[in-house]
């Protein structure tokens, strides 16, 4: 457009510059062209201007035709009309020719080529032909056109642009940008009624009322609503707003799925709550965050937002694949794939796997680690999958550690913490974790409200009612708001002094220094480093000491700790990333949690020293000082080699604990009585004839002595009473009974000991062999001689037996008793009698020498101890020592009975055997009849 | 968020079908975002599928406080939305300040 101004300007020039004659009219045009050179674009446009005057006033359509016109007219046809344009006369006839050339002869139309030429010709052949007529034309037309203001020119520029869409109406710097504050709403403001309607149709309905809008707003009955909307947050309702209530009856008159008598006005205050932009709810799916999956083979799976697709309808997502690689399928029998029903767990991909089970479906990918498998993407082990975005949830996701940490798996960047952030939002919020405290400085972060600054009155979850200090305008302040707490911020100022009271920093207090948007650095007085924090999670604090949640800690405060192999100390302050410890040497050091190596827990008996007279002293007990010029006093915490730890009320530093040694104290008093300092040294301990034994020997007399009953947590099986044949641990134990704790019911009984077998290196034992030996004693005997006994015992009986009777060969008795006597002399102790025994055992049948010897007695003795310990082995002891103890035996009469009864077939055995057994001699005979009478049960037993 | 095809001009809110924003671009925006016949996805980057709140504004809107508090009283009638996800290519951002047009995000993170 502007190349053809150009030329046609220069083709006026040259035009004026030929015809004009007249001094004083060329002057005036030099005078115009001069303020044309100088204001022309404003100029080009008059002479747009004038060109849609003159063709088609104001009707761009036409405009547009003609431009079109323009494009279809030949070139040399054009040129001619620029040649000619500027002339009115001309002008019009070049329309009149465009119109006349369909219809007009051609007569007409060769006249006009030659006016035409004419004029050409005029711009060679000079002036004569053109008459200043239009010259004046011209210069009126100019004139009236720097006649018009600027302000039409501006109206008409607007008007023209648009209708074609060029100028945006929007905010610009120009027009000046208003802030949101200012449009807040009045009661001058039209009504905003909220109206019920059917849920889900809200959308449908304000596009329904939009299209009768637009219907009606041509005729002379338009619809007299402003604007009608819906949102999302508030369902059930579409809002509209109008002047007048009648206006919205006639506006829903003939609608449907909507409520009309369920009208709400909306009071003025809450309108911009109503058009928020952001919910506090809104958690937005931007790549990164994380959600999950709510439908499908992923359902509840968590995945992160990798993109979203163009059309914003997709969420490739990033997430932990479920794959067997077909492992579990099943073939029916026409070889037709089952899928496994069972849902594979989440793992990364593998590779190889799908290679070894599947590598058909297999490709690779574009980069490295990158594969397509069954034509999905994986990358990185990771699958990327488009998801519906209605199939993905953003809000309450709250991933897992488990979950988190899966995904950890080949980043080394660490987890995201802004994005768990995000998804924590909800979280926080429906906790209803406030810090907001009344009296807090706080901003209004976002909405329509930002930067708004006012003091927070009362919090209540996630409500924060503030009063307003300075929101740029005055109106505005002291005025109470109402603000969801996501949207707060908390305001300080460097200098101030903070605690912070969430998140890792926890309770940590410091110094202000910076402040960065959201975020506070301060100086911890802790560890004396930046910190960066929400400026939500920080209070102002009054203090700078903080002590440590015990409960996170594995120190505590007056912990004696080891530091390294050579040095120990007791903690005296604990604070979140370090502990000031007092050490054994009397040096005070900070140290990290790191730096100690472990917690001494020594037990009171090895915490023990002697003070300087030698008393004990021990953890608990009163010392004082003696050397040093303060004379401290203190109840001793720890004692480590040489130096006490020792508290002291009276000292204020390190929590009154200080460090001495030993030998600088004396007791004042020790935990459980006092002990007199007047009485001097302990005399008895100064005796070198009464010195103790060492403790070495203490601890082998105490084991020997044997304070504690043998019998007491030893597994026992009764053998007599009720309860017999039940086993069970003793727990309390005296001189004649226990109290068995039984295995099998949770009950205790109360047995006598005598009636007890004991579990004594896995084998059972009868008590009083239990108790007769010693451990140590019993030790040699017990393993070679029990075997011997339980496997040869029944047939050396037998075959004892028979050569006693048949041959009354004394050499296999002999042989039994030398094993046998072995046995015996230990259990039976001390019992000199029984050294008899195995000389008895040698002269198998030296009944007298074994009687009178009072082995009577001491049989009897046997007896019962045979009768309780019920051992198969005693039992069968004591028969051998029977049988071999005839005249004995048949005098004790109370013993056989015992000993009968235990047996089952003494009583005929007892009367067999008395009388043939008192004779001695004529024993085989009554012998074999009573073997006879016997066998059976003896064999049985 | 619209489960239709529609889309959402990020600049001032209006609702239209993606292929009417090809065919005949944005009524308001079409001067300074060139909807219309583009063929770099001009469209796809200045409108977005996911928005929410919709506002119906008519052409007498003059009074309305709803249509000056979201800043579309100046607009052609049609459908507006409240809340528009997303926001401009920094180098349109830069390009409309070089108009003179402030660009004021509908995504809810405009502050003032």
């Amino acid at each position: 457009m502007s190349d053809t101004h150009l030329k046609r300007e220069a083709n006026v020039e040259s035009e004026f510059d030929s015809i004009d004659n007249s001094e004083s009219l060329k002057s005036e045009q030099e005078s115009i062209s001069k303020k044309r050179s100088l204001d022309e674009p404003e100029n080009d446009n008059v002479d747009d201007e004038e060109d849609g005057d003159q063709n088609g006033e104001d009707e761009d359509d036409e405009d547009d035709d003609e431009d079109e016109d323009d494009v279809e007219l030949s070139s040399r046809k054009r040129k001619r009309r620029r040649a000619n344009q500027f002339i009115d006369i001309e002008a019009e006839v070049d329309d009149e020719e465009d119109d006349e050339l369909d219809e007009d002869d051609e007569e007409a139309e060769l006249l006009r080529e030659q006016f035409i030429s004419d004029d050409k010709g005029a711009e060679a052949n000079e002036e004569e032909q053109q008459d200043d007529r239009l010259h004046r034309q011209f210069d009126r037309r100019r004139q009236e056109a720097e006649d018009q203001d600027a302000e039409q020119l501006a109206e008409t520029l607007k008007q023209r642009y648009r209708k074609t869409h060029t100028v945006y109406r929007g905010d610009t710097t120009t027009s000046g940008t208003v802030s949101q504050k200012l449009l807040m709403p009045s009661i001058n403001d039209p009504s905003i009624y909220a109206i019920r309607c059917t849920p889900g149709r809200e959308k449908d309905l304000v596009r329904r009322l939009y299209d009768k809008k637009r219907t009606l707003e041509r005729t002379n009955n338009p619809l007299d609503i402003l604007t009608v909307f819906q949102r999302d947050a508030f369902r059930g309702y579409i809002y509209i707003e109008a002047k007048r209530p009648d206006a919205i009856d006639k506006a829903l008159s003939g609608m449907i799925n909507v409520y009309i008598r369920d009208k709400l006005l909306v009071p003025v205050k809450e309108y911009p709550d109503l058009l928020k932009q952001v919910k506090s709810s809104d958690v937005e799916i931007v790549p990164g965050i994380y959600v999950r999956i709510t439908r499908g083979k992923y359902k509840g799976d968590l995945a992160t937002v990798d993109n979203l697709s163009e059309n914003g309808l997709d969420v490739r997502c990033k997430l932990v694949p479920r794959l067997d690689y077909g492992r579990n399928d099943e073939f029916d029998r026409d070889g037709k794939r089952i899928r496994s029903k069972v849902r594979p767990l989440p793992r990364l991909f593998s590779e190889q796997e799908a290679r070894t089970y599947d590598g058909e479906s297999l490709q690779p990918g574009r980069v490295a680690r990158n594969f397509i498998y069954k034509g999905e993407e994986y990358d990185e082990g990771f699958l990327l999958k488009d998801f519906k975005i209605q199939f993905i949830q953003t809000k309450d996701v709250h991933p897992t550690l488990e979950e988190l940490d899966r995904f950890q798996n080949n980043e080394e960047d660490g987890i995201d913490l802004t994005a768990i952030a995000t998804s924590l939002k909800n979280k926080n919020q429906t906790e209803g974790k406030s810090s907001f405290q009344p009296g807090d400085k706080v901003e209004i972060r976002r909405g329509e409200l930002a930067k708004t600054v006012g003091l927070v009155v009362e919090g209540a979850l996630n409500e924060i009612t503030i009063s307003v200090t300075d929101s740029g305008d005055p109106n505005f302040d002291n005025e109470k708001l109402t603000v969801p707490a996501a949207d707060l911020r908390k305001i300080f100022n460097e200098g101030d002094h903070v605690r912070v009271v969430e998140g890792k920093h926890f309770d940590e207090t410091g110094l202000v220094i910076k402040i960065d948007g959201d975020s506070v650095i301060l100086v911890s007085d802790q560890t004396k480093e930046d910190v960066r924090v929400f400026a939500n999670y920080l209070v102002k604090a009054t203090d700078a000491t903080s002590t440590m949640n015990a409960i996170n800690s594995k120190y505590d405060i007056k912990d004696l700790v080891q530091l390294n192999v050579s040095s120990v100390g007791v903690i005296v302050r604990a604070e979140r990333s370090f502990y000031q410890v007092l050490t054994s040497d009397g040096r005070l050091v900070d140290i990290k949690p790191s730096g100690i190596s472990a917690k001494l827990e020594l037990s009171r008996r090895e915490q023990v020293a002697t003070d300087k007279n030698g008393f004990t002293i021990s953890v608990g007990d009163t010392v004082k000082e003696v050397l040093g010029d303060k004379k401290r006093e203190g109840v001793i915490l720890h004692i480590y080699k040489n130096s006490l730890f020792i508290s002291s009320r009276e000292i204020l530093e390190n929590l009154g604990v200080f460090v001495t040694n030993r030998m600088n104290v004396t007791t004042v008093s020790t935990k459980n009585s006092m002990v007199s300092k007047n009485l001097g040294p302990d005399l008895n301990r100064m005796n070198p004839n009464l010195k103790l034994p060492s403790a070495a020997v203490n601890a082998a007399l105490q084991t020997k002595a044997g304070g504690r009953d043998k019998l007491l947590y030893r597994d026992v099986a009764v053998t007599t009473g009720p309860y017999k044949g039940l086993k069970g641990k003793v727990v309390q134990a005296d001189e004649i009974y226990v109290r068995v704790e039984l295995h099998t019911k949770s009950k205790k009984i109360k047995v006598e000991k005598q009636g007890l077998q004991v579990l004594d290196r896995g084998e059972w034992v009868p008590y009083l062999k239990f108790i007769g030996a010693s451990v140590e004693e019993t030790r040699d005997f017990n393993r070679p001689r029990n075997p011997a006994f339980n496997s040869g015992e029944r047939s050396a009986w037998n075959g004892g037996v028979t050569p006693v009777v048949g041959g009354g060969a004394a050499s296999t008795w002999g042989g039994d008793t030398t094993a046998w006597s072995g046995g015996k002399t230990p259990a039976y102790g001390s019992q000199s009698t029984w050294g008899g025994a195995s000389a008895w055992g040698a002269n198998a049948g030296g009944n007298s020498t074994w009687g009178s010897k009072g082995g009577a007695s001491a049989w009897g003795n046997s007896s019962t101890g045979g009768n309780s310990g019920n051992s198969s082995t005693w039992g069968k002891n004591s028969a051998t020592s029977n049988n071999g103890n005839s005249s004995t035996w048949g005098s004790a009469k109370g013993g056989n009975s015992t000993w009968g009864s235990n047996k089952g077939g003494s009583s005929t055995w007892g009367q067999g055997g008395n009388s043939t057994w008192g004779s001695t001699n004529g024993g085989s005979s009554s012998w074999g009849s009573q073997n006879k009478g016997n066998r059976s049960s003896w064999g049985k037993q | 968020m619209s489960s239709r095809s529609e889309r959402a001009c990020m600049l001032c809110g209006i609702i239209q079908p993606f292929k009417k924003f090809v065919d005949q671009g944005c009524p308001n925006c079409e001067g300074l975002l060139h909807f219309q016949d583009n063929e770099d996805g001009q469209v796809q980057e200045c409108t977005s599928p996911a928005f929410e709140g919709l506002v119906a504004l008519g052409s007498d809107n003059r009074n309305s406080w709803v249509a000056r508090w979201l800043r579309i009283d100046s607009f052609a009638s049609g459908l507006y939305a409240v809340k528009v996800n997303g926001k401009l290519p920094p180098d349109i951002i830069s390009e409309l300040e070089n108009q003179d047009v402030v660009y004021r995000p509908r995504d809810g993170s405009a502050e003032d």
